[in-house]
């Protein structure tokens, strides 16, 4: 009881409370900046800097337009379908990994990790080169397997530039967001309940569906939520496969509006990111709902845990296979075809005869490129930076949520989701207008990595404070009453109780915050400056003016180093969790 | 009568001496004037010459090129005038970036740029912002002004209200894969890329590169016209050029529409199995429209270097850049568009670029194009 009323009613007690309440304003106040903003702009003529005067006219542009429900439509679509792929995906491998005895467990949960090292560009570039219609590498080999059998195509069978490519690709490219979401909650379940449940005669089929799914509701529905979202606001896979095809889902309207088509249309773009603003209100508010009574869902106790390992028997390498085949179809095959590609001038599909025209000059051309080496130490600093804030801000924000008692813990709980619902364009105009002007301007942050880190720290305390949230909720509040009832400081729980019983949730959500940082995009290319720039910007230049090969190359050496980094991550967490038990 | 005669005689002879005291007073006037101009230059030359010692001979310029291209080229213009001893270079090319630099402007910081080149969507934002100021000496009484050895200036590359100076040009062609189109299918004209052999299988690009052809009253027609057609014949997107072109090289599509020249030759200099067709009329933008940046530290120096790279600096900007204007002779596009229209995007043209914009997104329905 005691704890609740620390954390509860922070206000009377401020001074002793002083690290949460600094650390919740400061949340608070990066979400609240862009958000103020991209209200403005939505009901104001003009531009950001030459604001006009009010008008309706954005919302009237926007929704008059038959264009835009289809948009809609497609949007909708898009985000449902590749939601529940990536959900049933995540879900499927999270319990193979966590509560079975599938083989080589630990390396299927590194290979897991890998996906995140993609950046959104190559992936979908690597997809376009195994399936465009006709030089496909996919494609190509189903033409002639096909061929046989008297099924003669120039082109397809399947076609990547296509609404369902896109459903497929974001499906596939959120899972393991979601795993890292929903695993967490997998290693924390009580055995008790299963054994029970066991125990009163009812099958495992049985205990999976009314043990195993409502205990994971809270981590199930954060995470549905989270990639509905994500797929919602997902920029580059509908750029780069929807966008030749002429489909269009709501963030290429809203990016295209403000930078293709000048004059850019700022209030238009900004009255559509509303609808975000509201769609992600009402799902933090369906989500609040449903896990109102999260004590119901606490798993992890002072009187010990150790979720029991469901035996597979004759499935156990059958359940291996699958996900070999996951990673080998998903990931290996798609940095494959980037390899060749980065080993050629022009493409050509892989054969013998292409093998003469492989080089390494690709390769030598990134390394030589200028400036390259200063990007890549900014990067390797902003990652850091940016995973550290942002995860331990979220384990504040998420501790004052789920164990404070105030009332205005529903409304941070949804104000720390909204962010994801912002455009990275308008988080970094915001900064960028905030850190221009006095008091801020004085700082000598602008123009620096440090003001992209915080940026990015705004756009990422969504996954964040989701991660934490869904952790904290099943550690039972009664090892930090005992610790309070001890005569330990906020900071003294925070640190010797609480962070370890979610030390593994808060590295994994580190290691996602940090890979999604290194490839970040949108915030890097807006704040950064000619002393500032990340490696994620200079592939975009190399894109531009180099073409596929260069910008294959620097992205085949990223994800090498990404995937050293995430699967060094998982060593050092599984370490942990063996010390812990 | 005798007398009459004299005073006729003295009033002639008095006409002729004012007349041809006339004529001396302007020819003086003249000589003076052509001094004055010739004046002009070197008194660039000397202003530029004392902003460099001011700025221990450092000149900031921002493009859009690749450092690549752009560092031989200011290699040679530092060459000619040593005065200029580091070139501090940005490239900025995205919407994004030209915003920030407004943001910062509005802020009170200056930009850290003498000179620069501004993208055409963003442009007019730009200016609005006051972004630009007018150079410390007039384009127009320069171009009279310059050495012989510089060549001459092309009125139409100057802004009628003497803000900037246009250095190179982009010409819009159509790059087709030479191992995927017979040689009786080989595109001329634009109309080809309506062709419905080519249906779903050529790109556009949606930044609208051929203004210049919907600006230019006598072309205007066909190209909206066309720019309709596009849709009709389910033109293949393309956001950026090279991208695209990657993909008409891999066999993926057989044309690229209206896309820029020298692109596409880097491409085929590199071995590429790309061709190139130049249609008539074709489109051209005069690109490099070198702006004084208001803070601009050396704006003489800038001035010099726009003045430079459009007349005498044209040999390396069509070496290391293909972007030399295709009237000149030496130029690699010269062959190509001999005895062809040329539609330009000049000042006019820019000056009403966002209603083109406008109307090009309309057209082709895309997102953002108001209904």
């Amino acid at each position: 009881m005691k704890t609740e009323l620390s954390v509860g009613s922070l206000w009377p007690q401020a001074g002793r409370n002083l690290g949460p309440l600094l650390s919740v304003g400061f949340t608070l106040w990066l979400i609240a900046v862009p958000l103020i903003l991209l209200l403005l702009f939505s009901f104001r003529e003009g531009s950001p800097w030459q604001p006009g005067s009010f008008t309706l006219q954005h919302y009237i542009d926007a929704y008059a337009s038959s264009q835009t429900y289809t948009m809609l439509l497609n949007t909708v679509v898009l985000a449902l379908a590749s939601t529940v792929i990536s959900l049933s995906i995540a879900v499927f491998f999270a319990f193979l990994t966590e509560r079975t005895d599938m083989p080589f467990r630990n390396v299927a949960w590194g290979l897991m990790l890998i996906p995140m090292a993609v950046p959104g560009l190559l992936f979908g570039v690597s997809w376009s080169f195994l399936l465009s219609p006709k030089i496909g590498l996919i494609n190509v080999w189903l033409r002639w397997f096909l061929a046989p059998f008297g099924i003669e195509m120039s082109e397809g069978p399947l076609n990547i530039f296509s609404l369902g490519g896109m459903v497929f690709l974001e499906g596939i490219r959120g899972v393991t967001t979601i795993f890292l979401m929903v695993v967490g909650a997998f290693r924390a379940m009580d055995p008790n309940l299963e054994e029970a449940s066991r125990a009163s005669g009812a099958s495992d089929r049985t205990t999976f569906f009314r043990i195993f799914i409502p205990l994971l509701t809270p981590a199930l529905f954060a995470a549905a939520i989270y990639s509905f979202m994500t797929s919602l606001e997902s920029l580059e896979i509908p750029m780069i496969i929807g966008f030749p095809a002429g489909i269009y889902v709501f963030p290429t309207y809203i990016y295209l509006s403000v930078q293709r088509f000048a004059p850019p249309k700022y209030g238009l773009s900004a009255a559509l990111g509303i609808t975000y603003l509201v769609v992600s209100i009402l799902l933090v508010w369906w989500y609040q709902r449903l896990a109102r009574d999260s004590s119901r869902f606490t798993t992890i106790t002072g009187k010990g845990y150790r979720p029991r390992l469901i035996h597979l028997g004759k499935w156990r390498y059958p359940a291996f296979a699958a996900f070999l085949f996951f990673f080998l179809f998903t990931i290996a095959l798609p940095t494959l075809i980037l390899f060749w590609r980065s080993l050629l001038r022009f493409y050509v599909p892989p054969s013998w005869a292409a093998l003469g025209q492989v080089s390494l000059k690709q390769y030598w051309n990134v390394l030589g490129e200028e400036r390259i080496f200063e990007a890549l130490i900014n990067t390797v600093i902003v990652g850091i930076v940016t995973a550290s804030l942002t995860m331990i801000l979220s384990l504040i924000v998420a501790w004052v949520i789920v164990r404070g008692k105030s009332k205005g813990r529903s409304l941070l709980d949804g104000l720390t989701f909204l962010p994801h619902a912002i455009p990275g364009v308008v988080i970094a105009l915001a900064l960028i207008i905030l850190y221009l002007q006095p008091p801020l301007s004085y700082l000598p942050i602008y123009g620096t990595i440090w003001l992209i880190a915080i940026g990015l720290t705004a756009s990422y305390i969504s996954f964040g404070s989701r991660t934490m949230n869904g952790a904290l909720i099943q550690v039972h509040r009664e090892l930090e009453e005992a610790a309070e009832v001890s005569g330990a400081q906020w900071r003294q729980i925070l640190r010797r109780i609480v962070l370890p019983l979610v030390l593994p949730a808060f590295i994994s959500g580190w290691i996602w915050v940090a890979s999604h940082s290194l490839r970040a995009f949108s915030i890097p290319l807006m704040l950064g400056t000619r002393n500032s720039k990340v490696l994620s910007v200079i592939m975009w230049d190399l894109w531009e003016q180099g073409g596929a090969g260069a910008t294959a190359a620097l992205g085949v050496m990223l994800i090498v180093a990404l995937a050293v980094i995430t699967v060094t991550g998982r060593w050092l967490v599984s370490r942990l969790s063996r010390q812990e038990e | 009568m005798k007398k009459k005669n004299r005073e006729i005689k003295t009033m002639i002879n008095r006409g002729f001496l004012a007349s041809v005291g006339l004529l001396c007073a302007t020819l003086v006037n003249c000589s003076s004037a052509t001094a004055a101009e010739k004046n002009l230059f070197n008194q660039l030359v000397e202003s530029a010459r004392g902003e460099m010692a001011k700025t221990q001979g450092k000149l900031s310029i921002l493009l859009d090129l690749s450092a690549k291209e752009v560092t031989p080229v200011l290699r040679a213009f530092q060459k000619e005038f040593s005065f200029v001893k580091d070139t501090i270079y940005t490239r900025m090319n995205r919407t994004e970036e030209f915003q920030r630099l407004i943001l910062e402007s509005k802020a009170g910081r200056t930009p850290e740029v003498d000179i620069g080149h501004a993208q055409f969507e963003a442009w007019t934002e730009l200016r609005d912002a006051g972004m630009f100021v007018k150079p410390p000496f007039p384009y127009q009484q320069l171009a009279k002004s310059l050495p012989p050895d510089w060549g001459s200036l092309d009125s139409r590359a100057i802004d009628a209200n003497g803000y900037y100076l246009a250095a190179s040009a982009l010409i819009r062609v159509i790059a087709y894969n030479k191992n995927i189109v017979p040689s009786n299918k080989v595109p001329k004209g634009l109309n080809d890329c309506l062709d419905p052999a080519w249906r779903g299988k050529f790109l556009y690009s949606t930044r609208p590169l051929m203004v210049a052809l919907q600006h230019d009253p006598k072309t205007r027609e066909a190209q909206l016209k066309w720019l309709k057609g596009l849709v009709e014949n389910k033109a293949v997107f393309a956001g950026g050029q090279t991208e695209g072109l990657e993909k008409v090289i891999a066999g993926e599509y057989a044309l690229f529409c209206g896309v820029n020249y020298n692109t596409t030759l880097r491409l085929i200099k590199e071995g590429a199995p790309l061709g190139i067709a130049l249609p008539d009329p074709y489109a051209l933008d005069f690109a490099q429209r070198i702006h004084v940046f208001k803070g601009s530290k050396s704006p003489a120096t800038g001035q010099l270097y726009a003045l430079w790279m459009a007349t005498k600096g044209q040999p390396a900007v069509e070496e290391y850049m293909d972007r030399g204007f295709p009237w000149n002779p030496k130029t690699g596009a010269f062959q190509l568009a001999k005895g062809k229209y040329v539609a330009i995007c000049d000042p006019g043209c820019a000056a009403k670029m966002d209603q083109y914009l406008e109307e090009h997104a309309k057209l082709l329905q895309l997102p953002g194009g108001k209904k």
